[in-house]
């Protein structure tokens, strides 16, 4: 189980639609930085990343989300210490 | 038990010095552990495409290192074979002869690694 | 406090610290495992996160100085700020020692930042739980 990393804005960057591709079936995936834009508007993933926000598998820095004016419409938005709790759950870290 | 290593190469040759340094440091960690695999991924497979000629970009030729890998015995060496595709790129075309994995394959080695580094 | 097991981390901040927000959520994590109870076996910089051991960076007084936040947690928590000697020499990260062999007039290694070898990297890998890059 791995706990993908992506810290690219999904609008400047292929890392997020690289990190969908290799995201294994009980992997999480959480959106820093410039990535939590991710969840703020309709993008080309979103159906996808929505399933897995469903699965209770997508999870975004709320910190990064406050610092760009920004609000979620989806995924469970987290703190730092929840992130080491994931980084724990999870066997390994992928930053993309 | 040692933990299995996976360095995972994302980033075109030249245009940044993360191919470079990466394999640096890939072989540096193979004198210290035999568990060792390598990923090419995306534009990371362009660090494999052969003739590499950088006299005149002011960049080290960092292919003849790549061949090293097999003399430290790093031998689980994996390239994304859609990645490839996309870029019009046959294996026949690489420097190494790697592993020619489908996108899932590769997924399914990264869930075996113990920690991943990704450049 | 805890009542879950003390995991070890190893961390491995590859990014610029002027330029990426990355290493500063490097630090951030830090402080939230430490404060969890956890353990930092130790920091490793590599790539232009070994920018973050230079004792001149001086930013504006409004601005946050990374390298000072790192270097008083590595002092707070008693661990180990290792930078690439390979990647610092080529960034121009140079301590006392480097700048005699290399006849360098200055060097300008932040303590207690230390300079080692990719080895390094291995036995930090080696002996920790997770491993987390930034």
């Amino acid at each position: 189980m791995i706990l993908h990393t992506v810290n690219h804005s999904p609008f400047s960057s292929f890392a997020l639609q690289d990190c969908l591709k290799q995201l294994g079936d009980t992997d999480y995936l959480l959106l820093t930085g410039d990535a939590v834009i991710a969840v703020t508007v309709p993008i080309e993933s979103k159906s996808y990343l929505f399933k897995l926000d469903q699965e209770k598998r997508l999870f975004v820095l709320q910190a990064d989300i406050n610092a760009r004016g920004l609000t979620a419409s989806y995924g469970t938005t987290i703190d730092y210490s929840d992130f080491v709790r994931l980084s724990i759950e999870c066997k390994s870290q992928l930053a993309w | 038990m040692e933990k299995k290593i996976g360095i995972v190469n994302r980033q075109p040759p030249h245009g940044s010095s993360d191919a470079r340094e990466a394999l640096d440091l890939s072989l540096a960690l193979s004198a210290f552990n035999e568990s060792l695999s390598l990923f090419y991924i995306g534009d990371g497979v362009y660090q494999l495409l052969a003739k590499h000629k950088t006299d005149d970009i002011l960049q080290k030729d960092f292919q003849p290192m790549l061949q090293m890998l097999e003399l430290y015995d790093v031998e689980q060496i994996y390239v994304c074979q859609t990645s490839l595709e996309l870029r019009n790129i046959s294996i026949d075309q690489l420097v190494i002869k790697p592993i020619l994995l489908s996108i899932e394959a590769i997924s399914s080695h990264l869930a075996l690694q113990d920690q991943l580094l990704s450049f | 406090m805890n009542n879950h097991p003390i995991v070890k981390f190893t961390i491995l901040v590859t990014s610029n610290p002027a330029s990426k927000q990355s290493n500063a959520t490097a630090y951030q994590f830090c402080h939230a495992a430490l404060k969890a109870g956890h353990l930092i076996s130790g920091v490793f910089f590599y790539l232009d996160g070994v920018l973050t051991a230079s004792n001149l960076v001086s930013p504006a007084t409004d601005e946050i100085n990374l390298p000072s936040l790192w270097a008083e947690l590595a002092y707070q928590y008693d661990f180990p700020l290792e930078v690439c000697v390979s990647a610092s020499l080529r960034r121009g990260i140079i301590n006392e020692q480097e700048a005699e062999q290399l006849d360098l007039a200055h060097f300008n290694l932040k303590t207690p930042f230390v300079l080692s070898g990719l080895g390094q990297l291995a036995e930090l890998s080696a002996n920790c739980d997770r491993l987390m890059q930034f």
